[in-house]
Parts: C-alpha cells; structure tokens; sequence
C-alpha cells in the first residue's frame, strides 16, 4: 500500500518536473523580455506540491520496506529539481509561500531560496577551466612545433618515442578537458580515486599547468638532443658512414636550427661525398648565422673559397675571399687568397692570379700584414707571384718574385724549377742548367707537381747536354 | 701591362715582407751510401761531380748520377728506406726520394718561428 502510494507520488512529480520542462522551454521562447513568465507559476507550484507528495508517502510507510528504483527515482529527481532553483526562484518568492504553508524544516525544496552560496573554490571553477584549456592550448601548440621539428626528415626511435609520449599525454588531458567522452573518463578515473568532486576542476587545471611544464622541459632540450644527434653524426663522420652522418645532421639542425657545429659538420659531409652545392649551401648558414667563434668564422670562409674553387666559381671564390677580409680586419690575411690563385693558376687563368695577388697586396701594405705571415706562406705566394708573372712571359718580375722566395727557404724546389723556365724563355744555358740541378736537388717525387716539373728539368739537362759524358 | 709595373708589385711584395735571411740553407744529412758499382757521381754545392764512395752521408741539396750498367744504392736516414740511383746518366736528388728526419723538420720550424719576424 505504503509502496503504491510513493508509486503514484513519484509518478505525479515526474510528471510536475516534465511539465515545468516543457512549460519552461515554451514560456522561454513565448516571452523573450528576460522577467519570469507567470505561466510557469502554476508548474513550479505542481512541482512543489507533488514533492509534498513524495514527501508524505516516504514519511508514512509505516516501516515498509520500499522499492529501491522507486527511492533511486527520488534522488535523480530531486537533483533535477535542485537544478531548476533559479527559474523557481525567478517565478515564486518561496519566502511568502513558507509562510503560507509553514513547512517542516526537512522540507528543503521550499527552501530552495536559501541555498547556501557555493563556497569560494567552487566559484573558481570557471577560472580552473578556462585556465585548462588555455594550458591546453599552449601544451598543443608546443606538441605541434615539436612535431615538425621531429619528423621532418621522417621519423626515428627516438623522436617517435618522445611525440607520442608527448601526444598520448595530451591528447589525453585536452580530450579530458574538452569532449564530453573524455570528461566522462576523467570523472570515472576520479570517483574510482576518491577524489573529491570539489577539486576536480583545480586538479584538471594542475595537471595542464604539469603537461606545460613538461612540453616547455622538452622545448628547453632541444639543444641537448640535437647535440646527441651531432655527436651520433660525428662517430658516423669518423668512420666515413657519410649517409648515416648526414642524416644524424640533418636531424640535429632539424631539431635545433642554431646547431652549428652540426651545420658545419653537415657540410663537411657533403664535401666528402662529394656534394659541392650542398656542402657550400651549408656552409653558407653556419656563416650567416652570426653564431660562430672567430676562429670557426675563419676556417668555413676557407672552406667555401676552396670549394668554389674547386667548383671553378672562381667570381663566387673571391666573393668569399672579400668578404672574409673585411670581416677579419687586420687578420685578413688568414683568409685563404693563396688557394683561390692556385686555382687560377693551375686552370691557366695567369692574370687573374696575378690580378688577385697584386689586390691582395694593397691591403697587406694598407694593414702592413704581409710581413706577419709564416715564411712558408710568403714563399707560397711569391711563388705564385713568379709563376703567374712567368706564365705572362714577364720573366724579369718573376725572377725577382722567385729569388726573394729563395732567400726564404733556399731548399724548396718550386722556386729553383720556375726560376728555370724564366731563363729558358731568356735562352740563358748556363744559369738554366744551374737551376734545373737546384730544382732536382731539392725535388720530391711525391709532390706532383715537383715531380713534374723534375722531369722537365731532365729533358732540359739531357737537351742542353748534362748528359754525363762517359756514357 | 708592363714590365715595369710588374717590377712595382714584385718590389711592394719585397717592401712589405721585408728582408729575409736564408732560414733552411743548413743542409741535414739525408741518407747513407749503402753500395756503390761502376761510376756513380755526386755532386755536393757547386763543388764538381765525383765518385760516390760506400758509407758516404748524403745531404739535402746532393745530386747524384749514374751510368748505364753501374749501381749505386742508398738508405733514407728518417725511414731506413734504400734506392737504386736510375743509371740513365741524368742527374738526381738525394731529396728526391728520401725526406727530411722528423727530427731535424721540427727543429727547422722552431727555429723559423722564432726567427722569422
């Protein structure tokens, strides 16, 4: 009986809840104006009134066991009701009707007026959630630029491994905050806690602020990855794996585009492949990137002025050479010329050599540097001096350019070979036969171009006649 | 361009790199005879071709010359190497073959560097 009687006083609240739904949405969209429509004023009271209801059936069950779906409807409908406390406030001051009817204290939803303010923590809860996805949103961000710097150049064990520990986490936290399934998720994950229902907001939003710190760690790291990466590169340079080397490199630059060492090994790389462009491409970035040490700054000057010689860019070359002295200021003279009138020379292109050499020496007097230059470097370009100027049949300049490479170092060959062809194109026998011995004398066969210039001067010998007589 | 404005830029080279003394003239023992057959000739500075005697020491800067069907052998100081002077009656260098001792090349270099300037 008692159960029969809660029955039909759960079924009659229902149905007051269902109308106030109904009659909510229709009053809603019937009165735009915002005020309380007074056509809700009845089902608001039906509401109350059937909770009445409920009420007194529960309270006379006279010690009768009642059915469990009915109690747990109960619950689920009073947490609706509980949800409509402001439009029943907005429609009825329950203060005049309590003093109506003068309900029992345990009557609460007349008392729905009086409902506590939620404590400050819960009024945050906005805040936490906003916080969350704006956590949210910077941690993605991070994730997607780490992404690119990763997989650029395909992925491998380790990049993969660090994205998607990275991903997993969060997507799983923005999923969490974000979508109603992840919501749901999270909330199962912490009612299984324990977790107070309270904090889950400010625990969402720690566990952002955590996923941000750990992808602004992981931002931070990017140079101690990209430097493990220059040193897996600099083992596969040593041992001439130059594919692996290229790709630890490219990796490296990929995940820290400021890695210059690895830039320059990079283009050390190509250059042992050999890929000219490449390896002068790369090192054209270490050398605009402003980052290098004086002495780095130095040597990749070098190495693209000996590459585009050797590309036979010579214009390109000088453009280098130029701007390696200007940058260099007194110590122009570390940057290689000698190299780029090699080239010239050994390609025949005699006056631009001499061309180079004579603008080389107008900075050399301007910085008075040339004197400050190892010997054997002085020798080197007085050589070529007097090679470019023999070459010009300009014989007398070039004898002087060569004996005062002579006096520098008097048991070098070069020198002694040329100074031989300057007195042959004099047609001078003797002084020839004399320095075609001196070239031979100090000769190396392993220099190529000592040796060939060795067995010019036996042909010239045997052709004059320093034959040996007896044979 | 001329010949005399060439001899400007060879003499500015000069002017800038200033006066040199002959910094390597010292000549460092290169090698030893090991054997010598038939007329085998060396010719030390501006002195004249002479026979090679076993045992010799070569200097750098030493020509040497063979004739047809004679021998001469030598061995390298700095890598105990031996040669066969080619018997085609031309000259060769001992430094054609045998480099200088490590030893005497660093003492070269530091004496350059300290001198050199």
């Amino acid at each position: 009986m008692a159960a029969s009687r809660l029955r039909y006083a759960v079924k009659r609240y229902e149905g007051a809840i269902a109308a106030l739904e109904t009659q909510a949405s229709l009053c809603n969209s019937s009165n735009s104006g915002g005020e309380a429509d007074p056509c809700l004023l009845d089902a608001v009271l039906e509401v109350l009134a059937a909770r009445d209801a409920v009420q007194i059936a529960l309270v006379n069950r006279n010690h009768i066991a009642l059915p469990g779906d009915l109690l747990r409807r109960v619950r689920e409908l009073d947490q609706k009701l509980n949800q409509y406390h402001g439009l029943i406030n907005q429609v009825v001051k329950l203060a005049d009707w309590r003093d109506v009817l003068n309900p029992s204290r345990e009557n609460w939803w007349w008392k729905l007026d009086l409902a506590k303010p939620a404590p400050l923590r819960d009024r945050l809860d906005p805040l936490w959630q906003g916080l969350s996805i704006s956590f949210l949103t910077a941690s993605a961000s991070l994730l997607a630029a780490l992404s690119t710097r990763f997989f650029r150049s395909g992925p491998d064990e380790l990049g993969l491994s660090a994205i998607l520990i990275s991903s997993v986490i969060t997507l799983l936290t923005a999923g969490g905050a974000l979508t109603r399934g992840g919501r749901h998720a999270i909330e199962h994950l912490l009612t299984s806690l324990k977790v107070d229902k309270n904090l889950w907001d400010e625990l969402v939003c720690l566990f952002s602020i955590f996923l941000l710190l750990v992808m602004g760690s992981f931002w931070q790291m990017l140079p101690l990855i990209s430097q493990r990466y220059t040193a897996v590169g600099n083992q596969s340079l040593r041992a001439e794996r130059l594919v692996d080397a290229r790709e630890a490199y490219e990796r490296a630059i990929q995940i820290d585009p400021d890695n210059t060492t690895a830039q320059l090994n990079l283009a050390k790389t190509y250059e042992k492949m050999p890929d000219m462009r490449k390896s002068a491409e790369h090192y054209e970035i270490a050398v605009r990137s402003g980052r290098l040490g004086q002495s780095d700054r130095l040597s990749t000057y070098n190495s693209l002025i000996a590459l585009e010689t050797r590309r036979r860019s010579f214009e390109q070359a000088e453009t280098w050479l130029y701007e390696c002295q200007s940058r260099m200021g007194h110590q122009l003279g570390e940057c290689s010329t000698e190299t780029i009138v090699k080239g010239y020379l050994l390609n025949k292109k005699f006056v631009e050599a001499s061309a180079l050499l004579i603008s080389d020496r107008d900075k050399h007097i301007q910085y008075h540097t040339f004197g400050h230059y190892p010997p054997e470097r002085r020798y080197q370009i007085l050589v070529y001096l007097g090679q470019a100027l023999l070459e010009q049949k300009n014989p007398a300049p070039a004898e002087q350019a060569l004996r005062q490479a002579m006096q520098l170092f008097e048991n070098k060959a070069p020198a002694h070979c040329l100074l031989a062809q300057v007195f042959e194109q004099r047609a001078e026998a003797t002084q020839e036969k004399q320095a075609w011995e001196q070239c031979i004398a100090y000769g190396r066969l392993i220099n190529a171009e000592e040796a060939t210039w060795m067995n010019q001067a036996r042909q010239r010998l045997a052709a004059i006649g320093d034959r040996n007589e007896s044979l | 361009m001329k010949a005399s404005s060439y001899f400007a830029i060879v003499a500015a080279f000069i002017l800038v790199s200033g006066s040199e003394v002959g910094l390597t003239q010292s000549r460092s023992p290169l090698a030893t005879v090991v054997s010598v057959t038939g007329k085998v000739e060396v010719k030390q500075g501006n002195a004249a071709y002479r026979q090679l005697k076993s045992g010799e020491t070569l200097m750098q800067g030493d020509l040497m010359r063979s004739n047809r069907r004679s021998r001469g052998v030598i061995r390298c100081l700095a890598n105990s190497s031996t040669w066969v002077v080619p018997d085609d009656g031309l000259p060769w260098g001992v430094a054609n073959v045998c480099p200088v001792p490590r030893s005497q090349n660093r003492l070269i270099r530091s004496f350059n560097q300290r001198f050199s300037r």
